[in-house]
């Protein structure tokens, strides 16, 4: 009896292990998916003309370039995340679980929830689009996406200063080796494409700094909520606040408060709304297969395994746009200089260093229990 | 069985099944919470079995004990920990199903 359980104890590990393993890699896909498809997404249609500084639709005159920074940014934020809430609220809808959704939005883990939406949505998922456009205008929007993997090594710092959370030597040394990855990304995009690049990586890195506190305030009571509820409740705030206080609000700021209906309309009209609908779809698997991943082969070993976007985010910016050149933009595209991709594997690693202490995994592998 | 309406969440229920310092497996888990969550679609072997996975990575459970079911599966029995002792208690302590 001992004998038989300690060996489907001995496969059950090693099935979640290898499950486990396989969903948190298709996370971090799936972000890089979800990246390279709203890359895309605004390059087409009205949104070409619109980062291209010319007039648009029918004559309309060119946006001025807070517009094209920040309002654009929150418009393609909000439908993108609105769009990966819809998705979310459709899983949740076929496992009927809607009721549950409604009951869990009434209760604190679910304000919580909200909470990190309003952290990781208006403010950092903004960010990051802006960033992402800045190094699109500078000629490579694969550069920021390490950089905002930041948000990893931020988080445990903050967690450290704000929660008292402890800190290894191995989630030091994690850190250390991701802030020098992030620098030989920043410092060689710098060098190759100048100063707006650097911008692109300046608000990659507020980017980092939100979801990385979002990180630590989602560790409260987040956890009580099931993960596809939790993920539906997440996406849905998000979108709502970009699409319907941060448009307006950015707009207004700009005093370009009369582009507002103009804006909206054009971009609900353009045929890029089908590539949001597919940016949505893939931002909510990276978020719902890391989830699964953790459950499985253990929340440090999700968490580095996700961190491969790092990689996946420029991987799948450059095939979408460059090779498979879907946006007829192909020339704007380029791979990531070596020394960058190499920038975004020591990132892969220093998430991985953060994630996962080396001696557990030693000791698991020679059959300990860690 | 108590109104769909005035349940709470199926996962709170699924945590707060270990609140008094309960032993259990997931099928435990399903017959105990089927009388109020028969209609429900997640209320599987499978899906509580992930729910209780996903609760022991988040440090809310921990494996107890091993057995084996009449099929020869592999049971895994959990039970709460302190923190999710106080998790529960914190955030989700004061919704509960009508007796």
């Amino acid at each position: 009896m001992d004998q038989q359980v300690a060996q489907l104890r001995e496969e059950r590990r090693r099935k979640y292990f290898v499950r486990g393993v396989a969903f948190a890699i298709a996370s971090g896909m799936c972000y890089g998916l979800y990246t390279g498809f709203l890359t895309l997404a605004e390059t087409q249609g009205v949104w070409g003309e619109w980062f291209a500084g010319e007039p648009w639709g029918n004559g309309n005159p060119a946006l001025s370039a807070f517009v094209i920074t920040f309002v654009l940014a929150a418009l393609a934020a909000g439908i993108n995340d609105f769009f990966s809430g819809v998705w979310s609220l459709a899983m949740c809808a076929k496992n009927r679980q809607l009721g549950d959704f409604w009951k869990t939005v009434k209760t604190k883990p679910g304000w919580i929830m909200i909470l990190c939406a309003v952290i990781g949505g208006p403010v950092a998922t903004i960010a990051y689009i802006i960033g992402l456009n800045s190094a699109t205008a500078a000629g490579n929007p694969g550069v920021i996406v390490p950089i905002a993997a930041l948000n990893c090594a931020i988080g445990a710092i903050l967690g450290r200063v704000f929660f008292k959370q402890e800190l290894n030597a191995h989630k030091i040394v994690g850190i250390l080796i991701c802030l020098f990855a992030g620098a030989l990304i920043g410092g060689t995009s710098f060098a190759a494409m100048g100063p707006e690049a650097l911008i692109g990586c300046l608000f990659a890195f507020i980017a980092a700094f939100g979801w990385g506190f979002e990180g630590c305030v989602a560790g409260f009571g987040t956890i009580l909520i099931d993960y596809r509820i939790g993920i539906a409740i997440r996406q849905t705030t998000a979108g709502i606040l970009e699409l319907f206080v941060m448009f307006p609000l950015l707009s207004v700021l700009g005093g370009e408060a009369a582009c507002i209906p103009n804006l909206a309309s054009a971009a609900i009209t353009s045929p890029a709304l089908l590539i949001f609908l597919i940016s949505g779809f893939f931002a909510m698997p990276a978020y719902s297969f890391w989830y699964k991943g953790n459950s499985m082969c253990g929340a440090a070993l999700g968490m580095a395994c996700n961190g491969m976007y790092a990689f996946w985010g420029p991987f799948f910016i450059w095939i979408i746009m460059g090779v498979l050149d879907l946006g007829g933009v192909a020339a704007d595209f380029p791979p990531l200089a070596p020394i960058q991709w190499v920038g975004a594997l020591i990132m892969v690693v220093g998430i991985f260093c953060i994630a996962v202490n080396p001696k557990n995994l030693l000791d698991k592998r020679n059959g300990k229990e860690a | 069985m108590a109104n769909n309406k005035e349940l709470i969440p199926l996962y709170y229920a699924i945590i707060k099944h270990f609140l008094d310092g309960t032993e259990a497996c997931a099928d435990d888990v399903v017959t105990a919470l089927s009388p109020n969550y028969g209609n429900y679609k997640l209320l599987t072997h499978k899906d509580v079995e992930e729910a209780l996975a996903t609760a022991k990575e988040n440090g809310l459970l921990d494996e107890s004990n091993f057995g084996i079911d009449e099929k020869g599966q592999l049971q895994v029995y959990y039970k709460v920990t302190d923190f999710g002792l106080d998790m529960m208690d914190r955030y989700i302590g004061k919704y509960n199903n009508p007796k």
